[in-house]
């Protein structure tokens, strides 16, 4: 099974973002690199869903999500589907599949913004779902939490949004050893949403116990 | 003017077009859509194509950059609110298709192209091609003239479609026979329009300009002494939209109806 790694998401003032790196791994085989785990669906360009764990089950929620999208935009009511709504048609599916012993093996955020107001929910393989300011899946829940409950605030701007979501993406590739530096950041705001071009993050490897080794010379720091 | 003799032995009916021009009797072939008359005419499609013919025109151009699709409909009712009662529908992203004829039997086509549209973009990944989902269409339509237990759709359909091999326009009749044009009309001023259609340079038009066209072709065709208040719909699918086929924008439609109303009180003047 190909699976991807954390996913992270914060509501800033005026919009939400996400982050994920682009690897999709082959258990401990980094085997895939530039995979773009996060996609805009819908086509009121105002939600993003980014998704972790098996990528052909995120592959196939798009595909779901697409016909739904397009069955939407034929009918041409004025009603369109809000990112809640997805949230939660989202949930039912998975909480249903796995009801069947069968489910779609992913922990998904969702990010929107619709009515002047930012939205971010998670669901994962079970149909558990959350709605918050800030969310994290996989290795995020215990590494990157912590640093968003102490860097989150309700004015961040876009920018401190982008750099509180890069500083955990950092900590994540540093700690996480199924994690990768290029990552994507999906962004949702009254303008629409968009999904950025994969990027490498700045690492630092210059500490003095990585350069000068130790004196025990045992390799331990 | 049409004079029936009910009889429930043969049901025989006497038809005239509105120019009273052809009549054909239809005595004793007519009843059902599997029978064939001495002649070679399947009657029951024939008069499928008379609930089109008596019906609100629908106009179609393709132009270089997309495809442009007009209705006239008639407001029965000041009851009833604008932009209700559809008659130009999404089929997918890239298609759609504007109908004429009964309104019930259209909405069934247009909901058949719709999950062909969505069953094939499934099973290739890719959106459907106007001749493949103009074909499936045609198919369907023809099906149901071929077994008496059901009866031939009341509609004729023209399919907008700008997927990657370029805008195509389609009309497809009763009968199940399609045929793909650059321009065509159907439903009650057909003929009217048809001419209207054939003096325009289709090269070069553009699906801007084909919006009015279309709008004056519709309002040219309206008697405001004669007919029911008249409401026009009008949708696109070009290089504008992205190739998405949705209705234009309010600000062209009221430019397109402006023009169309000072060309009808110009050609009144005359």
């Amino acid at each position: 099974m190909v699976t991807g790694g954390s996913v992270i998401g914060v509501k800033y003032a005026g919009g939400a973002m996400v982050a994920a790196d682009t690897l999709a791994s082959y258990g401990s085989l980094a085997r895939y690199e530039g995979v773009v785990r996060m996609a805009q669906v819908g086509m009121a360009n105002d939600t993003i869903l980014a998704a972790g764990g098996d990528h052909s089950d995120y592959q196939y929620m798009l595909k779901m999500i697409d016909q739904k999208a397009t069955a939407e935009f034929a009918i041409d009511d004025g009603a369109t589907m809000t990112p809640s709504s997805l949230h939660s048609w989202l949930t039912r599916i998975m909480y249903q599949r796995r009801s069947k012993m069968d489910p779609l093996w992913n922990s998904v955020l969702i990010a929107g913004f619709r009515d002047g107001k930012s939205y971010l929910g998670s669901s994962d393989l079970y149909g558990t779902a959350f709605t918050d300011d800030f969310m994290a899946s996989g290795l995020g829940a215990h590494l990157a939490l912590p640093l968003m409950r102490k860097g989150w605030r309700e004015d961040l701007t876009e920018a401190e949004a982008r750099t509180l979501l890069e500083d955990c993406m950092r900590v994540l590739f540093y700690r996480d050893t199924r994690a990768s530096a290029y990552i994507t950041i999906g962004k949702v705001d009254a303008s629409g949403s968009s999904v950025s071009e994969p990027y490498i993050l700045d690492t630092f490897w210059e500490h003095p116990s990585f350069v000068s080794g130790n004196t025990r010379g045992d390799g331990s720091w | 003017v049409r004079a029936s003799v009910p009889s429930f032995f043969w049901g025989s009916a006497v038809n005239e077009t509105r120019s009273g021009v052809m009549s054909s009797i239809g005595t004793g072939y007519d009843q059902s859509t599997t029978t064939f008359s001495p002649d070679g005419r399947v009657f029951q499609v024939e008069y499928a194509n008379k609930a089109v013919d008596s019906s609100g025109t629908a106009i179609g151009i393709r132009c270089p950059d997309g495809v442009v699709l007009g209705v006239e409909k008639q407001k029965l009712s000041k009851m009833m609110v604008d932009g209700s009662n559809r008659r130009v529908f999404t089929v997918d992203k890239n298609s759609g298709m504007a109908v004429s004829g009964l309104m019930a039997d259209a909405r069934q086509v247009v909901n058949h192209a719709r999950k062909e549209s969505a069953s094939y973009s499934d099973f290739y990944g890719g959106p459907i091609p106007g001749n493949v989902l103009c074909d499936r269409i045609a198919g369907m339509m023809h099906t149901y003239t071929l077994y008496w237990y059901v009866r031939p759709f009341g509609a004729s359909v023209l399919l907008a479609s700008y997927a990657e091999e370029g805008p195509q326009l389609y009309s497809v009749d009763p009968s199940g026979l399609s045929y793909r044009y650059f321009a065509t009309a159907v439903g009650k001023n057909k003929n009217a329009a048809k001419s209207a259609l054939e003096k325009l340079d289709l090269t070069t038009l553009t699906c801007r300009a084909a919006v009015i066209e279309v709008a004056k072709m519709l309002y040219s065709q309206h008697d405001p002494a004669k007919d029911k208040p008249l409401e026009i719909e009008l949708s696109w699918v070009c290089d504008e939209t992205k190739r998405m086929h949705q209705l234009v924008p309010a600000d062209l439609k009221a430019e397109a109806e402006a023009a169309a109303k000072a060309a009808r009180e110009a050609m009144d003047e005359d």
